[in-house]
């Protein structure tokens, strides 16, 4: 069985050297944490509703995944999608407008925190059941093949996704069809409240694509050079040559798993063990050694992002709430097509 | 005018439709090279070959999935689950997915599935392969769901039912596939929302779909030669759930009778009773009389499985009964 | 000799076609070998011989079609007395109804003969085979899976809907007529009185047919006369004397429950009973005066103003207007008065509801009404249910006083009787007066004979300075 594979990837020795794009990498990692830490005190205020799963931590793997996709390659996340969504394109606003509840959010605020989406931006959403997205996936990838189309699908899912059957089934199609598709495990090492060593026979998930004779690849997730480095070869596999992969990004959430996580499985010392090696903060050394960012500009970026997170809430507080009427807007879509 | 059995006319929609529009592929297990388990499928991959009609792995969930998700990237699937008893290993992707993906993201997307698959028993295949669940899918907003019982309506609505731009479940039967009817030539289009009196009469009203359709109507021909004229009401379509034909019946015969090969309890008898206790309860001279399986997984002996699924005497000795004759 | 059958290819087989004989006549065959290709209603499928020997007779060409079981060619027989390929199946040709299902061919399936078939039996043969083709041409399935719906006792699917509509009726003390709601529209469409229809329905409920029986009647005898106006006694409709020694009145189910829960009250409940006598020469007086004012259909009768005096002393007696229940007793908030309507051939209470908060005029208006349709059959359940106390007036027959018995759920009545001119004395002399007697009669478990005096005594009261009751 021929299968490529290669083991963790730490520090990335040859780094993406231009400044423009590293600075884009930096801004949106910062905007990232800034809406995050900024949903959660709204989710405290109780202008957030429901069940609230928060990317702190984790915005290598966001912003170095997606940002190598173009505009039109589609993007599957799951519930712990905020960040996705804004690194796919979609506006703060309307995201926070979402977490709201109002009808001027990316799904009208019939979806709420976990079901995000937007056609335009080819954010197809925003799953609450474990591995869901990952079938529905395939679909898109199919579509791709059929039409004869050159996209590419991106479904990113957490570890406690690869033991569940249709991460199986999905990744078996996905290489007996040739799909386009790239699917992305953020392993932040804890499903919920469970340990990765015990929900997973396997603890390193790249090595289970071997499976299905496809391509498996691990990456420190909490370097953004490095996931975008290996995100672009992934991303150039599926698109020219219709070879999907399996690409584990080990990282890791500072906070519970969700808002309503009181966290006491984790120590404390973990938690800071982590955040030493902060995404953002070793990125925005790494620029001011290579003399692209000064402290001021970091100052300045941080207080831009600071603000459109800020607009992003005024917004979503000055927009309307549902109208009851339109209850039942939308269960069916009218009319026939073609 | 062709008479067809009921496989061959849904053999004639799939293709009418896949040669009209070229994003309607199929999927679905044993569907292409083996023609189908049901022969259903019969010719088509020969025909539009293997991209069109996709053998999948026995893999139901990401069957579902991908037809999901290859909808809302433009496409028209219309996936097979080989019975209505496997599809339950993908009702996560069927309810969580497909119903519900148009309303949570806003109406910004839409899923123009169809999920084709039979159900009912009355083969000795046993509790797994035997069963009728057409009233969960009926019970989910955001679905709909048709269970023809002939094959002139068969062809129309699994061409309606591809047209659709929502996730259709298509309820076909096993126990019907051979069964023979006139089925309209040229463009024949039946709409998903609309049941109707497939029989008159006046002294008592029954409902029926699917296979148990056929058995309603052998019942009638029965109580005719008793003096008992049966109005027959084909129920195929179930979600929306088209009363009205109903109604006008009971309020013209005053007893009604529902029967589904499905089990009884919380069937699809008890929301037509429901629906008629609401609309027509002043037009009633007895209480609804509902019909289905007997509540037991169906069993493999073969005299036991006959009196466990409905049949026309249960059917003529329940009429009977609801008008006094016993 | 053995013989090759037309095997079940598929569990929804029920005919086969033969394709293919791999095999002539004559030939040898080996166990194992692929014999014949048949197909069946979903492939075609090659089916290897379970014998070996000499291919000795085929039995169904290829072409042709025969059902599961049916045999169709012998292995180590006789040889076929003709040697090319016989156009139709001859010998034993498979028994072949249309109607039968695969399970029961095998066992029909006529024995092999030895000897050459009589010409008519061939005929026959080729007759019963011939129909064998055109079932098998027609499709080969003739029912849906798993055999015709040869079922003629209901099964276990039927029996649920059966037990529901053969369920014995279920004896309840007779408080609910069973109708069913088509017949109960039907009768108050068409004025039928539902005490009277007997019902052939489960459990005995009223059915349509039984309404519809009713209106046929109806038409064929001659209108029943109403009851009289309480104010008109002489009227009363004369009841037949007897002919034979005996005449046996069947009671109406009305009937029935109104004896049953009388038996009941005076039974149950211990009754005790208080008599006063009431000065009633103001409340005549007010009730002339009001008249006098009034349009006659917006009249007042004396029966008002007792109802409203009763009403009002509730209010200042709750422990009055109270029920027994198990072991405890039921304060009600409302003052609900029972109104006793006697007609000839029932008693019905029709019920004055908030009596204490409605004025003298609506109670006399209502009172009206409620009557009104107690009498002609058209009240609703409503009107009988909620009292708290009740009035039973006597009054317009010349009766001194009586004692009645309560209605449930109450746990007093106030029997009224008529008002006379008698000598009274006042101020020590001796003048003429209108005095009335009622009677209260108690459920001593609720009050006890303080309460019940102090009650009378407040009506009496309000009766006798009866402007209090028209505030």
């Amino acid at each position: 069985m021929k299968v490529e594979q290669r083991a963790a990837e730490s520090r990335s020795k040859a780094a993406l050297s231009d400044k423009e794009t590293l600075l884009k990498l930096y801004r949106e990692m910062l905007l990232v944490r800034r809406f995050e830490e900024k949903t959660a005190e709204m989710y405290q205020a109780a202008k957030i509703g429901g069940f609230c799963h928060l990317n702190i931590g984790e915005e290598a793997t966001i912003v170095g995944t997606i940002s190598a996709l173009q505009p039109k390659d589609y993007v599957y996340s799951t519930y712990r999608e905020h960040g996705h969504a804004i690194a796919k394109g979609i506006e703060p606003k309307a995201v926070m407008a979402e977490l709201f509840g109002k009808e001027t959010g990316t799904s009208h605020g019939r979806g709420g925190s976990m079901h995000l989406f937007s056609q335009e931006h080819r954010f197809y959403g925003g799953y609450a059941i474990v591995g869901q997205a990952l079938p529905i996936a395939c679909g898109s990838g199919y579509a791709i093949n059929y039409k004869g189309t050159n996209e590419v699908v991106m479904s990113i899912f957490g570890d406690g996704a690869t033991n569940i059957g249709a991460f199986h089934e999905s990744l078996n199609v996905a290489k007996l069809w040739h799909l386009p598709i790239v699917f992305v495990c953020v392993n932040n090492l804890y499903g919920m409240g469970t340990a990765v060593n015990r929900a997973s026979a396997v603890t390193e998930i790249w090595k289970k694509a071997c499976a299905y004779d496809m391509t498996g690849e691990r990456v420190d997730g909490m370097d953004v050079l490095a996931v975008r480095r290996i995100t672009d070869q992934l991303v150039a596999k599926a698109r020219e040559k219709h070879e999907p992969s399996l690409l584990e990004c080990v990282t890791y959430r500072y906070r519970g798993h969700s808002m309503s996580d009181p966290d006491t499985y984790r120590g404390k010392e973990e938690i800071k063990e982590w955040q030493t090696r902060d995404a953002i903060l070793s990125l925005g050394e790494h620029m001011k050694k290579q003399k692209m960012l000064t402290d001021q500009e970091i100052q300045r970026i941080d207080e831009e992002v600071t603000a459109q997170v800020e607009d992003a809430v005024k917004f979503a507080e000055e927009s309307p709430d549902p109208d009851p009427k339109d209850l039942y807007r939308d269960v069916y879509a009218d009319g026939e097509a073609s | 005018m062709a008479v067809l059995a009921m496989r061959d006319a849904l053999n004639q929609a799939l293709r009418e439709e896949m040669k009209r529009d070229e994003s309607v592929f199929l999927l679905g297990e044993d569907i292409g090279l083996y023609d189908g388990s049901f022969k259903v499928t019969r010719g088509l991959m020969k025909e539009f070959g293997e991209k069109r009609v996709l053998d999948t792995p026995i893999a139901e969930e990401v069957i579902i999935g991908t037809a999901i998700g290859a909808a809302m990237s433009g496409l028209r699937p219309v996936a097979e689950m080989m019975t209505v008893n496997f599809i339950m290993v993908a009702m996560d992707q069927v309810v969580n997915a497909a119903a519900h993906i148009r309303y949570m993201f806003g109406g910004g997307t839409k899923v123009p599935l169809v999920i084709r698959t039979p159900g009912g028993g009355g083969h000795q295949l046993g509790a797994q392969h035997s069963h009728s669940h057409e009233n969960w899918f009926a019970h989910v907003p955001g679905l709909k769901v048709v269970a023809p019982g002939t094959p002139a309506d068969a062809k129309g609505m699994l061409k309606s039912a591809i047209r659709d731009d929502n996730p259709v479940m298509f309820i076909e039967n096993e126990g019907t596939y051979a069964v023979k009817g006139e089925v309209p030539d040229g463009e024949h289009l039946v709409p998903l929302d609309k049941n109707e009196v497939k029989r008159a009469g006046e002294h008592i009203t029954i409902c029926a779909h699917s296979r148990m359709l056929i058995v309603a109507m052998d019942a009638a021909t029965e109580l005719e030669k008793e003096g008992i004229t049966a109005e027959v009401v084909d129920m195929r379509a179930l979600r929306p759930l088209d009363m009205a034909p109903v109604i006008e019946s009971v309020k013209k015969t005053s007893r009604l009778i529902t029967v589904e090969e499905g089990w009884r309890s919380y069937g699809v008898g008890s929301e037509i009773a429901s629906r008629v206790y609401e609309e027509a309860f002043d037009y009633l001279d007895a209480p609804v009389a509902r019909i289905g399986a007997a509540e037991v997984p169906a069993p493999y002996n073969k005299r036991l499985e006959k009196i466990a699924f409905p049949g026309k005497a249960d059917v003529i000795v329940t009429a009977r009964a609801l008008l006094g004759k016993n | 000799m053995a013989t090759v059958q037309m095997p079940r290819l598929s569990d929804s087989m029920e005919t086969g076609k033969i394709l293919r004989w791999l095999k002539k006549e004559g030939d040898e065959v080996q166990k194992g070998e692929p014999l014949v290709e048949i197909e069946s209603d979903k492939a075609n499928i090659e089916v290897e011989a379970y014998a070996s020997g000499k291919l000795s007779k085929i039995l169904v060409p290829e072409g042709e079609s025969a059902p599961i079981g049916a045999v169709i060619a012998e292995i180590g027989g006789e040889a076929n007395a003709k040697a090319d390929k016989p156009a139709a199946p001859q010998g034993q040709a498979p028994a072949a109804e249309p109607k039968q299902g695969a399970k029961t061919s095998s066992a029909d399936a006529p024995k092999p003969q030895a000897t050459k078939p009589e010409a008519h039996v061939a005929q026959a043969d080729k007759a019963m085979a011939g129909t064998a083709q055109v079932a098998a041409e027609a499709g080969g399935e003739q029912y849906p899976h798993g055999g015709p719906d040869d079922r003629t006792e209901v099964g276990a699917a039927g029996e649920a809907a059966l037990n529901v509509i053969r369920r014995p009726s279920q004896q309840e003390n007779g408080e609910r007529i069973k109708v069913s709601p088509v017949a109960r529209r039907l009768a108050e469409e068409q004025n039928v009185d539902l005490n009277r229809v007997k019902g052939t329905g489960p459990g005995g409920r009223i059915q349509k047919e039984d309404v519809e029986a009713a209106v046929q009647q109806a038409s064929r005898q001659p209108a029943v006369t109403t009851a009289p106006a309480a104010a008109a006694p002489s009227q009363r409709p004369a009841t037949a004397r007897p002919k034979d020694a005996v005449e046996v009145v069947e009671l109406s189910k009305l009937q029935t429950t109104v004896a049953m829960r009388l038996a009941q009250s005076k039974f149950s409940a211990p009754h005790f009973y208080v008599t006063s006598e009431i000065a009633m020469d103001d409340a005549v007086r007010l009730r002339q005066m009001f008249n006098e004012a009034v349009d006659k259909s917006d009249a007042i009768s004396l029966n008002d103003l007792i109802v409203k005096a009763v009403a009002l002393a509730l209010t200042k007696f709750p422990e009055v207007n109270a029920s027994w229940a198990d072991g405890r007793i039921e304060r009600k908030r409302d003052v609900n008065i029972g109104i006793a309507v006697g007609l000839p051939d029932r008693l019905i209470v029709p019920v004055l509801r908030n009596a204490d908060q409605k004025s003298l005029k609506e109670i006399a208006t209502e009172s009206k009404q409620l009557i009104e349709r107690a009498r002609s059959n058209k009240a609703s359940a409503q009107d009988y249910l909620g009292n708290t106390f009740s009035i039973s007036n006597l009054g317009m027959y010349d009766v001194d006083q009586f004692t009645a018995i309560i209605n449930p759920p109450d746990s007093g009545i106030l029997a009224v009787g008529s008002i006379e001119d008698k000598a009274v004395v006042q101020g020590g002399q001796v003048v003429p007066g209108k005095r009335m007697r009622v009677t209260l009669s108690v459920d001593h478990r609720v009050f006890y004979g303080v309460t019940a005096a102090q009650f009378l005594q407040e009506v009496k009261r309000l009766l006798q300075s009866p402007m209090a009751l028209v505030l």
